[in-house]
């Protein structure tokens, strides 16, 4: 029988490292799922859905008129009040929102580790559109019912995510 | 190497699959080795290595760097191979073979030593890997194997005398 000692030896020179008999790769890459890359053009993807979501919404909601039994006027009147109050409502969410995204836009863009060429006044860009489109909701405060206004707000938001995600895609790529 | 160790750990963390097959190039004789002994089993010491490389895949973007990244690689494998091991222990309670039969592996081309590792009880094996090759406590044993301390103690004598009259056997 061996001692202790000559055990632990033998133990001390066993291998670190065994070979399998087969090749294991290509079983598992398969199995390996791509990651998730939540990186900015999934963000930015999900901050525009939800802008446009909201600014359309309201736009769309149907004007049917609803007959009480105080008379038809009586009636248009109840449905538009609470029409108008869930307008208000919402354009006070798409202001919120839209400052939220303004905010997260910003820290994210000053988080890139490299701007592309053409890009470097990216944070002038962005706050010629913040300020434009300021001035829209201001003007929107005093005439909420206002379409040019409403579309031409929508316009900039479109331009600026446009920019973003091109500025975005042309990072990545170099 | 180690820096270039450092570089694959970052870019598979970021999704770059090749950059994770050099790190599973690099380290598959080691998992499997833990597997291998901790198993007595060919097939299912592979099953073992893909899944441990798998979990280490998923868990890759967690992985902070507190330590060496073959540490917690290892890490990783022992839990992967270790539950393989305890559905093995319950199969074997519910088709009540005998231990002492299960995990032989004819390997004649590996030391002596290593075919005595494969050679002995499921669970002293279990816990001589574990105590003797990969450095846990008896009490994290018990806890991985999920038996008494002292059990774990008592296997690892157990196995340590087997081991020292097979070797001297050959």
């Amino acid at each position: 029988m061996k001692t202790e000692q000559q055990l632990d030896a033998m133990i001390s020179q066993l291998a670190p490292a065994l070979e399998p008999q087969r090749d294991l790769w290509p079983e598992l890459s398969a199995r390996l799922e791509p990651r998730q890359r939540r990186g900015y053009g999934a963000w930015l993807g999900v901050a525009a859905a939800a802008v446009l979501t909201l600014w359309f919404w309201p736009q769309q909601l149907p004007l049917e008129p609803q007959l009480t039994q105080n008379g038809a006027q009586a009636g248009v009147n109840a449905t538009q009040a609470p029409q108008a109050q869930a307008e208000m409502s919402l354009l006070a969410v798409s202001e919120q929102l839209t400052r939220q995204l303004n905010e997260e836009q910003t820290r994210q863009l000053k988080a890139l580790q490299q701007i592309p060429d053409g890009f470097s006044d990216w944070s002038k860009q962005i706050a010629i559109w913040n300020k434009a489109q300021a001035q829209i909701e201001l003007a929107l405060a005093y005439q909420p019912d206002n379409q040019k206004l409403i579309q031409q707000l929508q316009r900039l938001q479109q331009q600026q995510l446009s920019y973003i995600a091109k500025l975005v895609e042309t990072s990545e790529l170099t | 190497m180690q820096q270039q160790l450092e570089t694959w750990v970052q870019q598979a963390k970021k999704g770059d699959q090749q950059a994770f097959y050099q790190l599973y190039h690099q380290f598959k004789g080691r998992v499997y080795a833990i597997c291998l002994r901790l198993l007595a089993d060919r097939g299912q010491a592979e099953d073992a290595t893909q899944e441990a490389f798998v979990r280490a895949w998923q868990q890759l973007p967690g992985f902070r760097g507190d330590s060496s990244f073959s540490t917690w690689l290892h890490s990783i494998s022992s839990r992967t191979a270790v539950d393989i091991w305890r559905k093995n222990k319950v199969m074997r309670l519910v088709v009540d073979e005998e231990p002492e039969e299960q995990g032989y592996v004819d390997a004649p081309e590996m030391p002596q030593l290593e075919q005595a590792i494969l050679r002995l009880p499921s669970q002293a094996r279990a816990v001589f890997v574990l105590f003797a090759l990969e450095g846990y406590q008896h009490n994290e044993i018990a806890d991985l194997l999920g038996i008494a301390e002292g059990s774990s103690k008592a296997q690892y004598h157990r196995a340590r005398q087997l081991l020292r009259s097979w070797v001297d056997e050959n």
